[in-house]
């Protein structure tokens, strides 16, 4: 099984107050890992690590590597804007752009310097029946996106994500504002896109992390308790906190 | 004491508060009343004053929409090329002050550290707080200097300094720091997951400042152009003083003398009767109608790029 | 105490009932075999309706926390320990019923026979009672050692099976297939009480063992 993040010993600091420590884990391609724990616990934002969202927030310091294609992703000479291009986000709010459907997932593309309307048109297209939109929005791409539910408006979020064909999804609680109906077309969704991505979703939800992941993270106060496959962790935990925590007798 | 609330309800003030209720209800309208009717007091006594000469005969209707020459000693009024003057100043500041201010408003809402931002928030304020003859006082000194500097420079003359230059400078400097103030609070109330958002799909900060934080903001901010426009339209006293009052036209030409609306209400203002006094009502009715119009064009674009960008 | 505690507690306490009853109907059968009284041997086959009932209650209370309680690691493994015992004990119970049958259809048991299906039933119904106390306990070594006791019943088992072939009278013979099929029920007791040992274990320690 390949790995395609190696964290090694990842430390951050949120100013004075330590919010990462000392984590050591190994992401595996073509899987889905889930990042659960308490809230305030560090998974989003170990999760902002992978795609250096934290760099955005001031006085954020890191220590350790995160190893991505035998590079550190916080060297120096890596450009953080490739990397974003590799390692793409889905935000706990669906949020749009105020622009046509067509317009947010060329948004992407456009921004590296495609023009082409043919190939622009074929990109949004691949995008959408990738995120299981397309037949719900095809008729209507340059109509606004605010028009759209909010099942609909995160899926278009996650299909222009995937119009950068990036080689990680990172999902912050992506459904944790919609509907159970909409909660389910997104699992599914995560369900197919593995097979061509490698995802990293941050839940909330015990029952999400089980359904949907192959290998689950287990975060307490800033630390990784425990990191196994999703079967153990739910089966047979091994440290007496996991198994206090997944069967909600915390606190 | 009583602790529980339920004991302390009492019926008969209950009703007294209804009863009160409906008196302040009526002190609002009353007050909503007199306002109107303030308003329209003004809107009757202008009208009334501006369409006299027009009904006694004393100025064609035609020739002073259309004429191009306005000589007060003469009697002749023609609001006609005033009017174009009018739309060539103000617009011509916008165009001049629209980038300058959008491009500030990003910088200090999005790329200034706080105390920077603030200090410049503050400049701000006090550029929209200086009284307008005070902006004429210094037009008059100084840009119309700059004026004639620039016209020896490329070998042109002009009237001291006075010109339609003159007054577009003048009017894109005083109506900056409104268009500014709006744009920044348009660019803030830009949802930051925007932002991240297009962080986060590999863009510059730069290209999520143009594509995504100023096209998110551009409804507010062509309302702070609206509102700048309305301001650079209405400016009387400081143009006044550097516009040069030419007596026909329009003015195409930035060094050549101009004459605006507003400064033709000013100009000359000797008595308080007659048709002298009663033409400036005339102007200020076409005034007030050309904002009006301006007005309701630019909104009418501003609801079309609102559809377009949803 | 959570909520799940008290619903999977209450679902062990139906199983706990359900573990007496059935060691009360083996204790009830051994009787038959020194006094055959029609009276006991009906009770012990009524018992059974009874026992049968309780495995449903002790299903249906798994399936609602399932189903509403949304179960994992140590919770979950706990309801499938229970339905799993349950239907080990009503095997067991059945088993009693079958001894309690034949001993209707026929008067007595040949006392050679009789000795030893006494000690056997009195093997089963002293590891039964320990099998019981290791699960309610969650005592993992007990659970591991009642097993490898030296399986006493085998032994036996095997001598009077020895013993009745060296008999040649034709009473015997006629005997000899039913004879067989009421021992069965003991035997397969056991193995069933073995069962409830390798559940306890899971139970435990979340991995399955097999005593074979």
């Amino acid at each position: 099984m390949e790995t395609i993040f190696k964290v090694e010993n990842l430390n951050l600091y949120y100013g004075a107050k330590q919010a990462l420590k000392s984590l050591n884990l190994d992401i595996r391609k073509h899987h889905v890992t889930a990042l659960i724990g308490p809230s305030g616990c560090g998974k989003s934002t170990f999760l902002r690590c992978l795609n250096r969202m934290n760099d955005l927030i001031e006085g954020c310091r890191i220590e350790g590597k995160v190893m991505m294609d035998n590079e550190n992703i916080f060297d120096r000479q890596v450009n953080v804007v490739e990397l974003r291009t590799k390692v793409g986000m889905v935000f706990q709010k669906p949020n749009p752009f105020p622009m046509s459907i067509f317009d947010n997932i060329a948004y992407g593309p456009r921004c590296q310097g495609i023009k082409n309307k043919k190939l622009l048109s074929e990109i949004v297209e691949r995008s959408l029946k990738q995120a299981a939109l397309w037949d719900e929005v095809h008729d209507r791409l340059h109509e606004s996106a605010m028009a759209l539910s909010g099942g609909q408006q995160q899926r278009l979020c996650i299909a222009r994500t995937i119009a950068m064909e990036p080689e990680v999804i990172l999902m912050d609680e992506p459904t944790s504002a919609l509907d159970p109906i909409a909660t389910a077309k997104i699992e599914e969704l995560i369900e197919e896109l593995k097979q061509e991505y490698t995802i990293v979703i941050v839940t909330h939800s015990m029952q999400q992390a089980s359904r949907v992941s192959d290998d689950t993270a287990f975060f307490l106060l800033g630390e990784i308790v425990e990191f196994n496959t999703t079967q153990d962790i739910f089966q047979n935990p091994a440290d007496k906190r996991t198994e206090d925590y997944i069967t909600g007798r915390f606190g | 004491m009583r602790t529980n609330v339920k004991s302390y309800r009492n019926q008969k003030r209950n009703r007294h508060k209804i009863r009160r209720d409906k008196i302040l209800k009526a002190l609002f309208f009353t007050a909503a009343l007199v306002s109107a009717s303030a308003i329209a007091i003004i809107v009757i006594f202008i009208t009334q004053k501006g369409i006299t000469p027009f009904l006694n005969g004393d100025v064609s209707l035609v020739r002073f929409m259309f004429g191009t020459q306005w000589r007060q000693d003469q009697g002749v009024y023609g609001v006609g090329y005033i009017v174009i003057n009018t739309l060539l100043t103000s617009f011509g500041a916008l165009l001049l002050a629209f980038p300058i201010s959008v491009l500030s408003a990003l910088f200090i809402a999005k790329i200034a550290p706080k105390p920077i931002a603030s200090f410049m928030t503050t400049i701000i304020e006090l550029l929209a707080s200086i009284p307008s003859v005070v902006y004429g006082v210094f037009a008059a000194g100084v840009i119309t200097k700059l004026v004639m500097n620039m016209a020896a420079g490329l070998g042109l003359s002009t009237a001291g300094g006075s010109s339609q230059l003159a007054v577009i400078l003048l009017l894109a400097i005083m109506i900056t720091p409104t268009i500014t103030s709006l744009s920044i609070a348009a660019i803030q109330a830009v949802d930051r997951d925007l932002e991240l958002g297009s962080l986060a799909l590999g863009a510059t900060p730069t290209q999520t400042r143009f594509k995504v934080v100023l096209t998110s903001a551009k409804s507010g901010i062509f309302a702070g152009a609206i509102l700048g426009i309305g301001r650079a339209f209405g400016e009387a006293t400081a143009v006044a003083m550097v516009a040069g009052n030419k007596m026909f036209g329009p003015t195409f030409h930035p060094f050549d003398i101009t004459r605006t609306l507003t400064s033709t209400m000013l100009s000359g203002l000797k008595e308080t009767t007659g048709l002298d006094y009663d033409i400036r009502f005339s102007v200020g009715i076409v005034l007030m109608v050309v904002i009006l119009l301006s007005n309701l064009l630019l909104n009418a674009i501003r609801k079309k790029i609102g559809k377009v960008s949803g | 105490m959570v909520k799940i505690d008290q619903e999977l507690d209450c679902m062990e306490a139906t199983l706990m009932k359900m573990g007496c009853r059935v060691i009360r109907m083996h204790e009830k059968a051994m009787t038959l075999f020194e006094e055959n009284n029609r009276d006991n041997a009906l009770a012990v086959i009524q018992s059974d309706e009874y026992i049968n009932k309780l495995e449903e209650e002790v299903n249906d209370q798994a399936i609602s926390a399932l189903a509403l309680l949304a179960p994992v690691a140590s919770d979950l493994r706990r309801i499938i320990t229970a339905i799993k015992i349950a239907t080990e004990l009503e095997r067991i119970g059945d088993y009693a019923k079958g001894i309690a049958s034949y001993m209707i259809c026929h008067d007595a048991i040949d006392s050679s026979v009789c000795e030893y299906a006494v000690e056997m039933e009195r093997q089963n119904i002293s590891m039964l009672e320990n099998a019981l106390e290791s699960y309610e306990k969650r005592d993992v070594e007990a659970a591991f050692a009642l097993p490898q006791d030296d399986r006493k019943n085998k032994i036996l088992l095997n001598e009077l099976k020895t013993k009745l072939l060296e008999k040649e009278d034709i009473e015997t013979y006629r005997h000899l297939f039913s004879i067989s099929a009421m021992l069965r029920n003991i035997e397969r007791s056991e193995d069933h009480i073995i069962n409830i040992c390798e559940h306890t274990i899971f139970l435990i320690k979340g991995q399955h063992y097999d005593f074979g």
